[in-house]
């Protein structure tokens, strides 16, 4: 999606379903939370087709085979998985009727490109990490919007490579901690589940809850918890890939200039 | 048309008066709960520290546990007491925000966006107990993604939410640069007027001026240029040169309408 793109959207950007503004990092988190919760209906349905098929894939690893395979397979997974969320909400951003049909397809269409560069991703920072924390951080965050550049600006994985590097550099600080949040709210997601799931099932349903995530390595509530986290990150991800373009081109002016000038559109057409 | 989806809300005063709160949702809050947990429970630890060492290590050498070490111990739990019933509600009382809220910049105030006191600082951290459930605020989170102020409990009982005050901005006025020449002058109008919602957009493009680059800056001008070119009769002038001249001509004859000592120089 190329700032003229989002410039000619079916309603053109004055009428973008959020308001385009350059953000501060945690007003972007707040933001996706809303967003979630007025697209929940659509998020919904799209979790049915991508996120249940992962969680019960996840769980069967873990818990059949070992919850060593189990968590860094759902990792890879949920990576892929963002793609339908990421498709949808850019869509819905700046489209009229977006269908869940539709962007369920244009995710399969990118899946193999997808699944490679996160596959080169994830090995980046793997790397990284035999270093230590410090440079796989860097990794992390340098390759913070590879999902976005390769589903959104549908370049292939090599130019996702290089303009999630430029993207990142525009405001590195921001990516940096938007990576750290992501990653420590996801464990906490996963933990939350397994915990809350545990009170709810012991409290409310008066019913032996299943062991603690601690006691295996892994359970099916934590396994819930993750994957109930996928929607609101690459929501994230998104709005944090919006604002970073806000900032570097001018859509936030881009888009007040284009509702100005269709008012003017319209006040001609109204004295003709 | 559905207005985009933000994080600001609305509030009009009695007197029809409309100013704009941007709103606190579940990340920044909870950040500032962390930093207002951490900030509290390193005061205990560090008290609890000191009575270990100074009271129950003392009365530990001397082989009894005196009634000072009991006091201390029944310190301890006042201020454990305190952390979770008081701290919070004081500060909000007292201040309108704890001192998480303030690193964050975050206040609590009123649905109808007056300072909180007593009564709403209370209720509304009495409530803490509630949104807590079953852990984790659990509770409080859902209430937030189902109201539009992102409100847990606590603030729909209070009628409070938590806003991020906008801090009063000297900003620094739009130089033309270069100035304006005689033939510029001469093509354009003495006085231009634009109305709030131009001069807002053509102030936010000037002042991000210099970040976007020519082509970009060009790009965007030439969206909006023409509109203007049309109005004030000047066609065939560099868009983003044209912005900046009629912007500097319409904050200037805001100026010469404003009283005298609010009057440019020249």
């Amino acid at each position: 999606m190329t700032a003229a793109a989002a410039g000619r959207g079916a309603d053109a950007p004055g009428a973008a379903r959020i308001a385009v503004r350059n953000r501060p990092l945690l007003d972007v988190f707040d933001l996706a939370v809303r967003f979630v919760a007025v697209h929940a209906a659509a998020y919904a349905r799209i979790a049915a087709v991508v996120l249940l098929p992962g969680a019960a894939f996840t769980y069967l690893l873990g818990d059949g085979v070992s919850w060593w395979i189990g968590w860094p397979f759902a990792v890879l997974m949920a990576a892929v998985a963002h793609t339908p969320f990421t498709l949808y909400a850019s869509r819905v951003v700046f489209e009229e009727g977006v269908t869940v049909k539709s962007v369920l397809a244009a995710s399969l269409r990118s899946l193999p490109g997808l699944a490679l560069a996160r596959f080169m991703q994830f090995a980046c920072i793997a790397i990284g990490l035999a270093f230590f924390v410090v440079p796989a951080a860097w990794i992390g965050a340098t390759l913070l919007y590879l999902g976005e550049a390769f589903s959104l600006e549908r370049g292939g994985a090599m130019h996702a490579f290089s303009r999630t590097q430029r993207l990142a550099g525009a405001a590195f600080g921001d990516a940096m901690l938007g990576a750290g949040l992501l990653v420590t709210l996801h464990a906490a997601a996963t933990l939350l589940g397994d915990v809350a799931g545990r009170s709810a099932l012991d409290g409310l349903f008066a019913t032996t809850p299943p062991e603690p995530v601690w006691s295996r390595g892994g359970s099916l509530l934590a396994t819930v918890g993750f994957w109930c986290f996928v929607p609101y990150a690459a929501t994230v991800k998104f709005l944090l890939y919006l604002n970073v373009r806000t900032r570097s081109e001018g859509w936030d002016v881009q888009t007040r200039f284009a509702a100005l000038a269709r008012r003017a559109d319209d006040d001609r057409g109204g004295r003709a | 048309m559905r207005a985009p989806l933000d994080t600001v809300v609305q509030i009009e005063t009695p007197e029809h008066i409309v100013f704009e709160h941007r709103l606190a949702g579940p990340a920044r809050r909870a950040l500032a709960h962390v930093l207002d947990l951490v900030l509290c429970y390193g005061v205990l630890l560090l008290v609890g520290i000191a009575i270990l060492f100074g009271v129950v290590g003392g009365a530990a050498l001397s082989g009894e546990l005196s009634s000072l070490a009991k006091a201390s111990v029944g310190l301890v739990l006042l201020l454990v007491f305190i952390v979770q019933w008081v701290y919070f509600a004081a500060w909000e009382a007292l201040t309108g925000r704890t001192p998480g809220k303030r690193a964050l910049g975050l206040a609590v105030v009123t649905t109808t966006g007056r300072p909180i006191g007593v009564r709403e600082a209370t209720l509304r951290n009495l409530l803490r107990a509630a949104d807590v459930l079953p852990v984790g605020y659990v509770v409080g989170l859902a209430c937030q993604l189902c109201t539009q102020r992102f409100q847990r409990l606590g603030d729909l009982v209070a009628g409070t939410m938590v806003v991020v005050p906008e801090r009063a901005r000297g900003g620094s006025p739009i130089v033309l640069r270069p100035p304006a020449t005689a033939a510029e002058l001469a093509s354009l109008p003495q006085t231009v007027r634009l109305d709030p919602e131009e001069r807002a957009a053509i102030e936010l493009f000037l002042r991000r001026r210099g970040q976007l680059g020519a082509a970009r800056e060009r790009e965007l001008a030439e969206l909006i240029a023409p509109v203007i070119a049309d109005r004030v009769g000047a066609a065939g002038m560099d868009p983003v040169r044209l912005l900046a001249l009629v912007f500097d001509l319409a904050a200037r004859a805001g100026r010469d309408e404003g009283p005298v000592s609010s009057r440019g120089g020249s």
